[in-house]
């Protein structure tokens, strides 16, 4: 695996060539900008193409090296599609963000086969294809750019500790130990491909989807606020900067392992 | 780029290896550097090379297993630059002896470069950071040693001083947040690094080291710069309590290949 090579005076993710998924809001939106903006070709996919749109739409005040494309992250077909497009248009890829994902949980004495089934689909089986497709497609090849290419696995603290979400925690679970598998399969292969999860603990999203009406729903966020060190919620933002730095060179000697961004809920 | 523009940072152990490197990225992202070391020459090195390129900087000695020592690094940094916004816990021991043979002095001198010298560091950039009234970023280097063994023996002392440091990090984390002090307090745990600290090893303990990092090298010291860095800078703003493992897979699992393939239908026998 290469040395760092890094230049702090370019732009930090230039012109690599980025796919992320669940890119038309929320941490993958924000995730599509910043990285835009540090000269990344961002190729944002959602199954929700208007909002995929739109972000492109955002990008486009400063770049014209993006595009969008509908994608259900759970059918490897779609995958299939958007590794075929990336490669035919740019010839090689860079960075992955495994970032689609669903929240609807519960406990698990109330949880029900299907919605068991359709989390574990989008957020454990979803990121396995994309870890499969990247894999294949970059294998031992060296980027023209000559540095390592790199897959961020959104999973989150509940695939670290419990917490009454139990589909949720099981699939973001397996994602941390699917990202360490895959990253000491690709070291073992001696391909330049470094993989790593993210572990964000509560952040200010749609998936958050607190009805800010409700005194039940405001009760339950405060609570949860409570047994946060830092007493807030991360904006998307601040995923975002973990994610640029996965992205890029900096992070030339991590593999395999957990960027955990949660104001320090996991400390206690 | 600037990413710590105007940032005052005090680096321990900065006149070698990872903390040498460090202290030329944060210069050359805008900090201002004191510079500390038990060795004056070395850190006096790092300094001027920093200067000389238009940085600034000052060296100091320092042990950092001293609370006198803490005190007068501090009031140095207060006095040259005003404040405190960085502290990088970086120096550390590592003596490789067998547990029987290691001496409660020999143990205590471990402890106290490892995790006394953070402490008193942790406490007393706290109150300098409290007294700025700025935000303030404290990163203090583990060990994937803190973690496990990793099957290296003779290090009892290091792997138990790292193993503390890791959870006085996470202490520190949940005091600062619970009090709304706006310091966040992180580690970072790195697997082998090609420093000084590995020069007591032969050329084949070496290459067996070498060898059980699945990306089939050790680290650079800049390679851990870099992860120091994003703690120390703004963009990090939601992390606390956190522990960066920068091990090039160590950690990860499985290494070799040489371990039982299993078949579709399960285990083989």
């Amino acid at each position: 695996m290469n040395k760092p090579k890094v230049d702090h005076l370019s732009k930090r993710v230039k012109d690599k060539v980025v796919i992320i998924t669940g890119g038309g809001s929320g941490i993958g939106r924000a995730t599509s900008l910043l990285l835009a903006q540090h000269g990344a070709k961002v190729i944002v996919s959602d199954i929700d193409i208007e909002a995929a749109e739109e972000t492109v739409g955002q990008l486009r005040a400063f770049t014209d090296e993006t595009m969008c494309l509908e994608q259900d992250v759970a059918n490897h077909e779609h995958w299939d599609k958007l590794l075929e497009l990336v490669l035919s248009r740019y010839g090689h890829l860079d960075v992955l963000v495994n970032n689609a994902g669903i929240g609807i949980s519960g406990e698990c004495r109330h949880t029900r086969l299907e919605d068991w089934q359709r989390v574990i689909d989008i957020n454990l089986t979803g990121t396995f294809l994309g870890v499969q497709a990247a894999i294949n497609a970059i294998g031992d090849r060296i980027s023209p750019n000559q540095s390592s290419a790199s897959i961020i696995n959104i999973s989150s603290t509940y695939g670290l500790v419990g917490g009454g979400l139990v589909s949720y925690s099981a699939a973001k679970g397996g994602v941390t130990l699917l990202t360490k598998s895959a990253a000491a399969e690709c070291a073992r292969l001696g391909y330049n491909i470094r993989i790593n999860s993210l572990h964000p603990g509560g952040v200010n999203t749609a998936m958050a989807n607190i009805d800010s009406e409700d005194p039940d729903d405001q009760t339950a966020l405060q609570e949860f606020y409570a047994r946060v060190p830092m007493g807030r919620c991360a904006e998307p933002i601040e995923i975002a900067q973990g994610i640029l730095f996965l992205a890029s060179d900096e992070s030339s000697y991590m593999t395999g392992s957990e960027l955990v961004i949660d104001g320090g809920y996991t400390a206690v | 780029m600037s990413r710590l523009l105007d940032k005052v940072a005090v680096v321990t152990g900065g006149g070698s290896g990872i903390g040498a490197a460090t202290c030329r990225l944060f210069a050359n992202q805008g900090a201002k550097l004191l510079v500390t070391d038990i060795d004056l020459a070395a850190a006096q090195t790092i300094a001027d090379q920093i200067k000389g390129q238009g940085g600034e900087a000052v060296a100091m000695h320092h042990d950092v297993s001293s609370e006198s020592g803490w005190i007068s690094v501090m009031s140095c940094a207060q006095q040259t630059f005003g404040k405190v916004n960085i502290l990088v816990n970086n120096a550390g021991v590592c003596v490789q002896q067998d547990l029987i043979s290691t001496s409660l002095q020999d143990w205590r001198k471990t402890m106290g470069v490892n995790l006394d010298g953070a402490f008193i560091g942790v406490r007393e950039a706290i109150k300098s950071m409290l007294a700025n009234k700025e935000s303030g970023s404290i990163i203090n280097i583990a060990s994937v040693n803190g973690l496990s063994s990793g099957g290296i023996e003779g290090c009892a002392s290091y792997c138990a001083s790292k193993a503390g440091l890791r959870l006085l990090t996470k202490s520190a984390a949940l005091e600062c947040g619970r009090k709304g002090y706006p310091i966040r307090v992180n580690a970072i745990c790195p697997g082998g690094v090609n420093t000084a600290m590995n020069q007591m090893l032969s050329k084949e303990e070496l290459a067996a080291k070498e060898k059980c990092h699945p990306v089939g090298r050790m680290a650079e010291p800049v390679d851990i710069a870099n992860s120091i860095l994003f703690l120390a800078s703004e963009e990090s703003s939601f992390v606390t309590g956190a522990d960066f493992i920068v091990d090039g897979g160590v950690t990860a699992g499985f290494v070799s290949g040489d371990y039982p393939e299993m078949s579709a239908g399960g285990a083989s026998e």
